[in-house]
């Protein structure tokens, strides 16, 4: 092919994906993520935007990196509800900065994240901090060496494994009498918190939040009493290699950045609902349990939020719209 | 044209009725089963443990010494060594000798439950009858099916890891067993009957030799696939070659993947080979007789 073959086979290609990607007023494609929380916010979304402003929505099923992918290269779909933004790439970032994405607001889901949980009964035991739990061994038996304590960490291959590795290390957790007990896999780490909660046994390690775990087993979250000590100790040791970490600070986990990006073009309306939408993480927590208790779509999961949470929805909305989505209850 | 199925409700209600059931079954019954196997879990940790305290060479000696008493074939010792010595290279010996461990007590778990199992199954046909279809659903039903309530009653590690393997593993055993003796020629019984021998004598003296060689081809099936099961177990928390396979799966490690592959196979082709010549050695020996 000639170069100018190649041009004029470019600019076919950049005119097509215009024509799709052009937002018309009533034409708005809703990305739906492939987790639970993820898909359902996204099924409020359309919801809303449906019955309250008289959208048209599409839902795009995809996962993080399809999404943003997609949204880079095609302008579509337009509204990534709960982007996990330290999961997205460095171009994304840069599309974020230079405008070709707009992120609209941040803190999605106020308290998602990772970290070291407990279940509540544990709690009679006065269990408030990590430092609390470390001192008391006993409580959480290992199973193959009962005089130590078990910690359930991460699974090989996930990024947070590094973390836990390296937090086991920053805490001085050998010397307090600890060991590590390795889930082998997600479906492993899933079915002993389970298990141990269904014994009432003693259980102490990672998890995280918003998932429907966390809620049915009713799992509290421990943070340390340092708090978070900043991203320097968190990036450049706990996230990197054991040997390329030379002296771990004990620390929280922090909190997981979740945002709401969109492609540029929306309705002024559109954007005015997303810079208020946020959920508490309990809230999300309280639809993901239903959900699982009815074994309910995620449609049907907005659809139970949108009847039963007006006092948090009703905040995002114009009067005009709270009306028109009242109307369809 | 949709087949027409139950309604969503009625599903959804007999699937957590499942579940529920089971959490319950799980909260009542979770400590009792742990205290029962207890045993095996002392037996599980301590043979790995003496396995990770014996030292390289004492290990290499004995196994030898061992080997040449049940084969007497030196093509094989050296096999042994050779293949044990790479492994050691490559740095994978605990891994091989923690995954040798649970091998080892699952077949003997495999052997004391199935071999009685399989003569009950020869000697009664009910037994047989009912006992076939649950051999074949232990075989091909995926192993993560039963893998998330066995980790519900016993928690993370070696013991969850040994009834999965021997849920996969028991069946050859047990169906080698009763085949082995169902084909023994039944003018020899009979004779023996008539001789007067009680069953347990015919069973000890005439039935269990002439099946020795099927029964222990049956054994030979139940380590291959408590081998195979090792990656599967791995992924509720036993530690061995089988992590490392899920580890080099997990982080993309190619060279891993095949270092602690091919110590799987290593293993697999020693214990084959080592039963395969026993049985040889003992034929030999039985046709001079």
């Amino acid at each position: 092919m000639t170069s100018k073959h190649t041009k004029r086979f470019l600019y076919m290609i950049a005119i097509m994906f215009m024509s799709i990607s052009t937002v018309h007023a009533d034409d708005i494609k809703i990305a739906e993520l492939n987790w639970q929380s993820g898909s359902t916010v996204a099924s409020i979304d359309a919801y809303i935007l449906t019955h309250g402003y008289g959208h048209d929505i599409e839902i795009v099923p995809g996962g993080i990196d399809a999404t943003i992918q997609s949204m880079m290269a095609t302008g579509s779909p337009n509204i990534f509800g709960e982007a996990w933004t330290s999961l997205l790439g460095d171009s994304a970032h840069e599309y974020i900065a230079n405008g070709t994405l707009i992120q609209v607001r941040d803190e999605i889901i106020v308290g998602a994240g990772e970290g070291w949980y407990i279940p509540s009964y544990m709690k009679i035991y006065g269990l408030n901090t990590i430092e609390d739990v470390l001192a008391r061994p006993d409580l959480f038996p290992h199973p193959e060496d009962s005089s130590k304590g078990g910690i359930i960490v991460c699974p090989e291959g996930w990024s947070c494994k590094k973390h836990n590795e390296n937090l086991f290390r920053a805490f001085d957790m050998e010397a307090k009498g600890w060991r590590v007990i390795d889930p082998g896999s997600g479906t492993g780490l899933n079915a002993y918190w389970e298990g141990q909660v269904i014994k009432q046994a003693g259980v102490f390690g990672y998890y995280w939040t918003p998932t429907v775990l966390v809620g049915r087993l009713n799992l509290h979250s421990v943070q340390s009493e340092e708090g978070f000590v900043g991203y320097d100790n968190w990036t450049n040791c706990i996230s990197v290699a054991v040997e390329e970490c030379e002296n771990p600070l004990p620390t929280s986990f922090p909190l997981a950045a979740t945002g709401t990006i969109v492609t540029p073009g929306l309705d002024s309306a559109v954007i005015d609902y997303l810079k208020l939408r946020t959920f508490d993480g309990s809230v999300i927590t309280e639809l993901l349990v239903w959900s699982d208790d009815n074994q309910a779509t995620a449609d049907e999961a907005a659809e139970y939020f949108i009847a039963n949470y007006l006092d948090i929805w009703t905040q995002w909305v114009t009067v005009e719209a709270a009306n028109k989505i009242t109307d369809t209850l | 044209m949709n087949f027409p199925s139950l309604d969503r409700q009625t599903i959804t209600s007999l699937k957590k009725s499942i579940d529920a059931t089971f959490r319950e079954f799980a909260a009542n019954w979770g400590e009792w089963f742990t205290e029962l196997l207890s045993p095996v879990h002392w037996l599980l940790i301590h043979f790995e443990k003496l396995l990770l305290a014996t030292p390289w060479w004492a290990f290499l000696v004995l196994t030898s010494l061992l080997l040449w008493k049940v084969t007497e074939n030196w093509k094989l010792i050296l096999g042994f060594l050779i293949s044990f010595i790479l492994i050691g290279l490559v740095g994978m010996w605990d891994d091989t000798m923690r995954t040798l461990a649970i091998v080892v007590v699952s077949t003997l778990v495999c052997i004391v439950i199935g071999i009685p199992t399989g003569i009950l199954m020869a000697k009664n046909d009910t037994t047989q009858r009912v006992l076939l279809p649950v051999l074949d659903l232990m075989q091909t039903i995926p192993s993560f099916v039963y893998l998330i309530p066995v980790v519900m009653l016993f928690g993370l590690g070696k013991v969850p890891g040994l009834i999965a393997i021997v849920v996969f593993a028991i069946p050859p055993v047990i169906r080698f067993t009763n085949l082995g003796i169902r084909e023994i020629n039944k003018d020899l019984t009979e004779t023996a009957h008539a001789l007067g021998l009680k069953p347990k004598h015919i069973l000890a003296l005439i039935e269990l030799p002439l099946a020795r060689n099927v029964i222990l081809g049956g054994v030979n099936q139940t380590v291959m696939m408590a081998l195979a099961m090792v990656v599967i177990a791995s992924m509720i928390g036993v530690r061995g070659l089988g992590s490392q396979v899920m580890n080099s799966i997990g982080n993309g490690y190619l060279g891993l993947g095949v270092i602690s592959g091919l110590s799987i196979v290593a293993l697999a082709i020693i214990i084959d080979r080592t039963i395969q010549s026993h049985n040889k050695r003992h034929d030999k020996w039985r046709n001079y007789k």
